[in-house]
């Protein structure tokens, strides 16, 4: 499977931030400022982002025990109508609620972690500041939950 | 500036650096970065624009922080 083109990454600092849009069908879209964060297993969005695209935190899929520098915490884990990112838009995607508690010291509202770096196969060229993506194997890009 | 308030990335810039915006956007480009757009809020505080967001009915957003990482800041997640 050939590459993605590079998609260009910010770079402040030692950090690298993209962006990506959650969606609704025929309802609000919200397109965030993520920190690329190889560290994070799960992608991390803001709950408020999460409830404007119609999620119900109230009923997760489960909840997920997540190792912190200051401990653990546990957060609820929803799917979003659809996640677009990296040219790569999927359905019903599950991220983990939790809104950063940073207040006027914000600089990113979420994470991009493992899951989905993982599913498309990342490439991060730190040097240049790019990111691209091969893709999902053959497997797996069959379900239901991929679209492009 | 036009006058639908449209401006572009560039501009808001100038006219909220430092600060988180919520941005109802009409354009944006390849990477999903914002190229058009008008401002419906902005604050230093983030907790501030996620105030707005039930407010939204069927729009297109986004949240564009203006600012640079404190220097002060190191993050370990």
């Amino acid at each position: 499977m050939k590459p993605s083109r590079p998609y260009r990454l910010l770079r402040q600092g030692n950090l690298l931030f993209l962006r990506a849009s959650i969606g609704a069908h025929g309802g609000n879209i919200v397109n965030l400022r993520l920190l690329l964060d190889t560290g994070a297993s799960y992608t991390m969005l803001p709950v408020e982002a999460l409830e404007a695209v119609g999620c119900d935190l109230r009923h997760p899929l489960r909840e997920v025990d997540i190792l912190t520098a200051n401990g653990t915490i546990t957060l609820p884990m929803v799917r979003v109508p659809w996640f677009h990112c990296l040219g790569e838009k999927v359905e019903q995607w599950p991220v983990l609620a939790h809104t950063l508690p940073l207040g006027t010291r914000a600089f990113a509202n979420g994470l991009l972690g493992m899951d989905f770096l993982s599913r498309f196969r990342a490439t991060i060229y730190i040097g240049r500041d790019e990111i691209g993506l091969e893709g999902e194997p053959e497997a797996t890009a069959s379900r239901s939950d991929f679209v492009r | 500036m036009q006058r639908d308030g449209i401006l572009t990335l560039e501009e808001i810039r100038e006219q909220y650096a430092g600060e988180w915006v919520l941005i109802e956007y009409v354009e944006l480009d390849e990477d999903m970065q914002i190229v058009r757009g008008r401002v419906l809020a902005h604050s230093p505080d983030v907790e501030q624009i996620y105030r707005k967001l039930p407010s939204l009915r069927n729009q297109q957003v986004a949240i564009e922080y203006l600012g640079q990482v404190p220097e002060d800041v190191a993050v370990i997640l």
